[in-house]
């Protein structure tokens, strides 16, 4: 590998979950420490970039943050299957955005906003199969309007299996520690077993790098 | 009746009767009146004398015929004897009865004489029951004088002391009552002064207090006036010319007749003034009157003016009682100067009508720091100008006032200024930085009506839903706009005389809103990360152009003055305009940073064992990148810059690209790591190609021959300068054996 590089590893992430949530925010809290309270909709898609440090080796994060607007739906799919880990976000003062059958307990058929389950499932259609996943409640600083408990997040999150975290971004608080958490868990499954496989150190990158090829070739234009 | 002259033949005669009486009894009633006569007479004497000598006579007789009738004599002489004796008795029966008659006369004179002495004490007593009456009489006037007085006829008073002190005293001037009375007549004069002072004081005093009462109604009158002149130019738009207090509006409100000190609401009776002038010009102390009154009205006027006034009760009560005050006791000024010209001067209720212009402005300036809310400026504007207008006229001067509100109207100027800055500020930080979802008709006309806007298609081709390219804080700003400028010039309805600095100050208000609020508030959220919103602020700040553009004739067509004329231009215009491409700049710049993101993730292995069959991951990721970019969030933007963007975006990826193999940190490049690189170049050429827009392909050229110079077998073709401008014209001068040494 060159020299050029100002990293170990790259990591992708994604971040799902419907509009307003807090997706953008939490971003911007991560990359640039920063919060606006306006909110901007994210129009199609958007990335960060930030390194950290995970035992001692510099990891890339390189975050796409997706449109949770449906009209973008198409374009924000696209980015499922080349991302390694992705945060499932959802707003604890907004009941549809965790769960909206409860919302809609009488309509038989399934809500037309799209839930943490929803999302769970669109993961499990397009992304990369055993990707890292978290499900993140966002806004927790703001208990007034809390509809959703932890309790009940953390239920959930049991129920598919994944990591949960109560986050906020207004508060910064637990965002790094999402972030992390779900970086050091990409960085266990994917580098530190491939290590265990013997392969080259790069093997990472080209294991990452297959992840994409093999999907990005047939999708993309 | 006996003559008087000759008693003695009387006497005689009697005598003759007497003794000649044919009977005693005869004789008796000849006798008796006889001695009456002669004592009545005084001439007892002379009877008795007389009767001695015809006694006498009768005895010679009486002895002749004795002599001859001695006998008959004696018996004769017998007979006289016993006459004589009753002749006797008789005698001093006569001199009893003669006492007795003068005992009695003496008793009459006497009573005589009191008769006359009791005429002169009655006549005493008349002249003196007539000067008491005269005198009672003059104290009678000079009791009804105090009556009157007490009746609060003063004047009548007056009058009756005038004509005490001028006929009835100088009746009775020798008796001492006139000389008290006398004196005391200044006194009493002094006392209707000063009973007609007080009566002219608490007459003042309901003038004090009514006089804000005159002021309401005086104002609402002129607010009728208004009215009537609104209705009238309404129905005859020529009329519409003609301001309040014009001679046309005078004549045309002629046949409202309206008495402002005498109608249903308010009389302000001036008899009592009247009559004081009266009595103070009869007491000739006219100038000391009019000296005193000057005096008066000032301290009223002073006890009239509060130390300060608020601008911002609810009511605005605070200042409609000091114009009301004002307004009340200046029309009754002029009242008084109208109905009494010697009484109040020209100067003196200038110089009032002055101070208290004066004051006023100074308390409502004093008061004017407290006001932070247009509208109620505007209400305390109108007020004002109902006053102005009401005492224009009265004839009073009202160039102070009327500057004053020039004063008033910087400040209005301010807080709409400072509102609508808030204003923008709040819809500028609010804003989503969406194109405006519309979802009716209706509400897209609602949209379209307020907004300077050319839609590309007519009204009737628009499907519902449908989105329009600005953000909603483009139609709320024009909203806004339009306020501004309506709320402006509502300043000068009813009364506001100077037109051109309302335009003027609009002008420049409207420009430094523009300029200062709405243009910078934008620019300064070009520091966003939100690329969506940095193109809606692009597309925004065009609209915006637009509206100045749009604005500038709306504003030169609105200009009261059509003197002034000319076009008006908006600074605004060209800082929106220039600062289309501050905004653009800054899109340039985000694209470019997100370009360099991503090739900072290429991961080229330059001496890599093997052949890379499949372009870099990082390439795919940069063109499917900019292609939704370009298919979401810039898509709003106008073709032009969106190439703009594509051109600048290629060009700079090209540049980033070729500095990866000529990073110092890069050694040697093999054969296999040219190949990765070539098969990236022709990958983002291929890509480039799909956008149908040969010019984009420019921006490759440098990086395409510097990879084909790469790859070629016969290096020395760069430098023979004939193949080199054909094939490798594009490829830096230095770059170029840089590379090929690796
Ligand atoms: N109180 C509170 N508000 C938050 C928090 N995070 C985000 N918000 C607010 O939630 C709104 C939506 O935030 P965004 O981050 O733009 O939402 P998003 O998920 O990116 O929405 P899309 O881009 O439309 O998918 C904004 O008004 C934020 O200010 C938080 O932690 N606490
Ligand atoms: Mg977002």
């Amino acid at each position: 590998m060159a020299g050029t590089r100002n990293y170990d590893f790259l990591i992708k992430l994604l971040l799902i979950g419907d509009s307003g949530v807090g997706k953008s925010c939490c971003l911007l809290r991560f990359s640039e420490d920063s919060f606006t309270p306006s909110f901007i909709t994210t129009i199609g898609i958007d990335f960060k970039i930030r390194t950290i440090e995970l035992d001692g080796k510099r990891v890339k994060l390189q975050i796409w943050d997706t449109a949770g607007q449906e009209r973008f739906r198409t374009i924000t799919t696209a980015y499922y299957r080349g991302a390694m880990g992705i945060l499932l976000v959802y707003d604890v003062t907004d009941e549809r955005s965790f769960n909206s059958r409860i919302q809609y307990p009488f309509s038989g058929k399934q809500a037309d906003m799209p839930d943490i389950r929803t999302w769970f499932s669109n993961v499990e259609q397009h992304a990369t199969e055993g990707v890292n996943k978290i499900l993140i409640g966002n806004k927790c600083d703001w208990e007034e309007k809390r509809v959703v408990s932890v309790e009940r997040g953390q239920q959930l999150a049991d129920e598919l299996g994944i990591p949960f975290m109560e986050v906020s971004a207004k508060s910064n608080i637990n965002v790094e520690k999402a972030f992390y958490s779900l970086a050091a868990d990409i960085k266990k499954r994917i580098i530190d077993t491939s290590k265990t496989e013997q392969l080259p150190a790069q093997g990472v990158n080209v294991s990452e790098q297959n992840n994409s090829i093999s999907t990005m070739g047939g999708k993309c234009c | 009746m006996p003559s008087v002259i000759d008693p003695r033949r009387e006497l005689d005669y009697a005598v003759q009767q007497i003794v000649q009486a044919p009977s005693d009894n005869e004789y008796f009633t000849q006798l008796l009146p006889a001695i009456k006569d002669a004592s009545k007479g005084g001439q007892g004497q002379l009877l008795l004398q007389f009767l001695t000598q015809y006694s006498a006579n009768r005895e010679a007789e009486i002895e002749r015929i004795c002599n001859t009738n001695h006998q008959g004599f004696v018996s004769s002489v017998n007979q006289l004897l016993h006459v004589r004796d009753g002749t006797i008795g008789l005698t001093s029966e006569i001199l009893a009865l003669n006492h007795s008659i003068q005992s009695s006369t003496e008793k009459l004179a006497e009573q005589k004489k009191a008769l006359v002495d009791s005429r002169g004490v009655r006549q005493n007593i008349d002249e003196a029951t007539q000067a008491l009456r005269d005198c009672l009489e003059v104290l009678r006037l000079a009791n009804q004088v105090h009556d009157l007085l007490s009746k609060k006829s003063h004047y009548s008073a007056l009058r009756a002391l005038d004509e005490l002190q001028n006929i009835h005293l100088k009746e009775i001037t020798q008796y001492k009552i006139a000389e008290m009375i006398q004196k005391s007549v200044p006194a009493t004069k002094k006392l209707i002064a000063e009973a007609v002072m007080t009566d002219l004081n608490t007459w003042l005093f309901r003038i004090r207090e009514t006089s804000h009462f005159l002021g309401e109604v005086a104002f609402y009158h002129t607010e009728q006036r208004r009215t009537r002149q609104k209705d009238r130019a309404e129905a005859l738009p020529d009329l519409s010319n003609f301001k309040l207090n014009s001679a046309i509006e005078l004549v045309s409100d002629e046949t409202e007749e309206f008495d402002i000190l005498n109608n249903e609401d308010v009389q302000v009776d001036f008899t009592p003034l009247f009559e004081c002038l009266h009595i103070h010009n009869a007491l000739g102390q006219i100038d000391k009157f009019r000296a005193d009154y000057a005096t008066t009205r000032k301290q009223q006027k002073e006890l009239l003016m509060p130390s300060s006034v608020t601008l911002i009760d609810a009511e605005g009560a605070s200042l409609s009682e000091l114009l009301e005050g004002i307004a009340g006791f200046s029309i009754v000024e002029k009242a008084t100067m109208k109905k009494t010209p010697e009484l109040r001067s020209t100067v003196d209720v200038d110089e009032l009508w002055d101070s208290m212009c004066q004051t006023a402005i100074t308390l409502i300036s004093n008061a004017l720091h407290e006001v932070t809310n247009a509208e109620v400026l505007l209400k305390r504007k109108g007020v004002i100008a109902l006053f102005i207008q009401t005492m224009e006229s009265w004839n009073y001067p009202v160039a102070a006032l009327n500057s004053f509100l020039l004063k008033l109207f910087e400040k209005y100027a301010e807080l709409l200024k400072r509102r609508f800055s808030d204003d923008f500020q709040e819809i500028v930080s609010t804003d989503d930085y969406m194109p405006m979802p519309i979802s009716k008709l209706e509400e897209y006309d609602k949209v379209v009506n307020v907004i300077w806007y050319t839609p590309d298609k007519p009204r009737e081709e628009i499907h519902f839903p449908c989105v329009l390219p600005f953000s909603q804080m483009y139609p709320l700003c024009c909203i806004d706009i339009r306020n501004f400028l309506n709320q402006f010039y509502f300043f000068s309805d009813d009364h506001f005389q100077h037109p051109r600095v309302i335009d003027e100050t609009l002008k420049t208000s409207l420009d430094e809103l523009l300029s200062g609020s709405v243009c910078r508030l934008l620019i300064e959220r070009l520091n966003s990360q939100y690329l969506g919103q940095i193109v809606q602020i692009l597309i925004n700040l065009e609209h915006f152009e637009i509206a100045c553009h749009e604005l500038e004739p709306l504003l030169a067509a609105a200009r009261s003055t059509a003197s002034v004329g000319g076009s008006v231009n908006l600074r605004a215009t060209e800082n929106f305009r220039s600062n289309k491409k501050t905004a653009e700049k800054r899109i340039f710049e985000l694209v470019n940073s997100k370009i360099d993101d991503l090739i900072g993730t290429a991961e080229y292995d330059w001496v890599a064992p093997t052949l890379e069959k499949e372009p870099s991951n990082y390439m795919q990721t940069l063109t499917r990148y900019l292609s939704n970019i370009m298919n979401s969030v810039l898509l709003g933007l106008p073709t032009e810059i969106k190439e703009l963007i594509y051109f600048d975006a290629l060009s700079h990826a090209a540049t980033m690209i070729l500095s990866l193999p000529l990073s110092a940190e890069v050694g040697r490049i093999n054969p296999n790591g040219v190949a990765a690189l070539a098969k990236d170049v022709q990958y983002l050429t291929e890509f480039v190609d799909t956008l149908e827009n040969p010019i984009l392909r420019e921006n490759l050229d440098e990086l395409q021959q510097t990879v084909m110079l790469m790859q070629a077998e016969n290096s020395d073709e760069f430098y023979d300068i004939a193949t080199r401008n054909k094939k490798y014209g594009r490829v830096d001068a230095m770059n170029g054996p840089i590379l090929l040494e690796k």
